[in-house]
């Protein structure tokens, strides 16, 4: 039973954005993403403020680490303080494999951590099994809003 | 003949029978050895306790005559002995000290004795032998505590309950300068004012009143105006009933050792800021320079299909992605290379010009100001000198003005200032602008190394944290001030005239 995985992605490198939205436009499963450049707009997005009064809910956060003004563990850390979004799956997608980051990112109660490959066919092989991963496999936790 | 001028013991009586018992006991208890010289025959009498003192047991007696000791005797002493007899015929008085072989090794003894009567020339000398040698260590090892302690680098002086000196090592004489001779006797306020300010008031009753005080140090200027630390360890002294009787002061000269352990906690806190450096260093090379990467070998995979498909404007869109990730990435190892020479010992700080040095960086930006339209001002009252490293400081200038320039042209008639005060000690540097501002939760954030509030702009994220590192190398700091919507102000503060000592660049 495969059905349409909506991806929010936090990215603030443009063209690491499009890399990703252009490898999962070629996966196997149906998705949508949306793409924000920093963790206060998706902070915002997530919450319904500022200029995102009608976001949607997304599946999964695809959540980079370094990020201007609110880097990654501070906005996982706000959303798992949030009652609204702490059962929300969030992705660590980033270049660092530091020891430091993964330890930090698994103590705030991360679903995934993942390394962005630098290997173009491991890149596309990732994000085909991510969209996989979260769109047949996974069994999302029940919505409210729904 | 002499004339017989007074007898030297009287006449004695005769002796009862029973006298004569009580006299053998008296000599068999003695713990000295008698003996008596017939000094015409050289014959000499011991008393059973002499056989014992020397053999050990009474059952070997020894010969008669002085030769039976002077085989035992070390032979040192020997001819010190002999002048003693010798002298012993003449005046009737003897008085000698050596050593002699014994049953129980070797041991000082001391014989003295006298001539019973003051015949001429001397018949009769007689005396007692003492065993010397428990005393005579004992004295010995005084000697040599008190030789240790004179010779001690530390000053080790004892009051009495009156703060009188009664003790006052070679130490103390070289610490205070002040002679054993005059101070002995004297109450210890007679100090230099110097030491007794420090000394007397607060410690001395405590240690007095019995408490045991270390690891004290006290800091003063010396008469010559010398900076002088003292560690300091009081005790009471006691008497062999417990009574308080005094109390004793070492003091030691810790200055130099202050002095190190000050340099080497100052060199330990710059290798772990180097360390931490070098940390950061290692994180942003495996993230931040392979970022770019995964751009490049991303787009190329995919302009590999694009051109397989023949989307010839997808795959100018990749082709252009990858030359700018590689621009990128050799902006960013320039940087890293550009932030580690902040620093280094081939150029170490000194006074610089900062009229002319801030004249060459203006001149070198205002082509630049004037592209954008925005106006450069330099601020009047600018200081004359400043402690850096001309290199470091223009660079962190230009930084400072090209993030202003960044910021504040997106605003009507940009304005930025360059400026510097001289405040308590330091030289205040700033750049202001009339750009948007910086909130302030991302006032300290911003100074981290690749740390970037806006990807828009064009940077690395390199510039303020090589900013902030000028400053912390010379002991400076670097900080913003700022409100949203009225500009920011950088600001730069460098010490006037660091120790060239404490600064890094002298042990790198």
């Amino acid at each position: 039973m495969s059905r349409m995985v909506k991806f929010l992605l936090v990215e603030d490198d443009e063209d690491h954005a499009e890399l990703v939205k252009r490898n999962l436009r070629r996966a196997r499963v149906a998705n949508s993403v949306t793409h924000v450049p920093d963790g206060v707009e998706a902070l915002a997005f997530l919450r319904r403020e500022g200029n995102y009064p009608d976001a949607e809910r997304p599946d999964v956060v695809l959540l980079d680490l370094k990020l201007p003004k609110l880097d990654g563990l501070e906005v996982l850390t706000a959303i798992r303080a949030d009652d609204e979004l702490r059962d929300l799956p969030v992705v660590i997608l980033t270049t660092s494999d530091a020891e430091a980051d993964r330890e930090r990112a698994y103590e705030h109660h991360v679903n995934s951590y993942l390394v962005k490959p630098v290997d173009f066919e491991k890149f596309r092989q990732m994000v085909n099994d991510l969209s996989l991963y979260w769109g047949v496999w996974n069994v999302l936790p029940p919505r409210t809003d729904e | 003949m002499p004339e017989r001028t007074r007898r030297i013991m009287p006449e004695l009586p005769p002796l009862a029978e029973a006298d004569v018992t009580r006299l053998r006991r008296a000599i068999n208890g003695s713990t000295e050895g008698l003996w008596e010289w017939d000094v015409p025959t050289g014959m000499v009498w011991f008393s059973p306790r002499t056989t014992l003192l020397l053999e050990g047991s009474v059952n070997t007696p020894i010969p008669p005559n002085w030769d039976a000791l002077r085989r035992r005797m070390h032979p040192d002493d020997a001819p010190a002995f002999d002048a003693a007899l010798a002298e012993a015929t003449s005046r009737g008085e003897l008085d000698a000290t050596f050593r002699l072989q014994t049953a129980s090794g070797s041991r000082w003894f001391r014989a003295r004795g006298a001539s019973p009567s003051d015949d001429h020339p001397i018949q009769t000398v007689a005396g007692s032998i003492q065993d010397t040698d428990d005393l005579r260590r004992a004295l010995d090892h005084n000697a040599y505590l008190a030789a240790i302690v004179d010779a001690d680098d530390d000053a080790v002086i004892g009051v009495n309950r009156d703060a009188v000196v009664i003790a006052w090592n070679g130490g103390a004489e070289r610490l205070f300068g002040q002679s054993t001779d005059s101070i002995l006797g004297q109450p210890l306020a007679a100090l230099a004012p110097w030491v007794r300010l420090d000394l007397l008031p607060d410690l001395l009753p405590r240690a007095l009143r019995g408490e045991i005080i270390s690891g004290q140090v006290i800091a003063h200027r010396r008469e010559n105006g010398d900076r002088q630390e003292l560690s300091l360890r009081m005790g009471p002294i006691r008497d062999a009933r417990e009574e308080i009787v005094g109390a004793s002061i070492i003091a030691q000269d810790v200055t130099s050792r202050r002095a190190m352990e000050r340099r080497l906690v100052s060199a330990g806190r710059d290798l772990r800021r180097r360390s931490d450096e070098l940390e950061q260093f290692v994180y942003t090379v495996s993230h931040d320079l392979k970022s770019p990467l995964v751009t490049c070998t991303g787009y190329v995979g995919l302009l590999e299909e694009d051109l397989e498909a023949g989307d010839t404007e997808s795959a100018l869109d990749a082709a252009r992605r990858v030359r700018n990730a590689v621009t990128r990435m050799n902006q960013l190892i320039d940087d890293l290379l550009e932030l580690s020479r902040i620093g280094r010992s081939d150029a170490p700080p000194k006074s610089l010009d900062l009229t002319r040095l801030v004249a060459e960086v203006v001149e070198f930006m205002r082509p630049r100001f004037e592209e954008r339209g925005a106006r450069l001002d330099v601020a009047p009252d600018l200081p004359d000198r400043v402690f850096a490293v001309d290199r470091d400081l223009s660079r962190a200038l230009e930084n400072l003005l090209e993030n202003a320039l960044k910021y504040a042209c997106d605003q009507p008639e940009p304005v930025v200032t360059l400026g510097g005060r001289h405040e308590e000690g330091q030289v205040l540097l700033f750049v202001r602008d009339t750009g948007p501002g910086i909130a302030p939760e991302y006032h300290q954030k911003i100074f981290g190394l690749f740390q970037r509030l806006d990807t828009a702009k064009p940077g690395t994220g390199v510039g303020l944290a090589s900013v902030a590192k000028v400053a912390s190398v010379l002991r400076g700091r670097a900080w913003v001030d700022s409100e949203p919507g009225i500009g920011a102000t950088f600001w730069i503060a460098l010490p006037d005239q660091s120790d060239p000592d404490s600064l890094e660049f002298a042990s790198s």
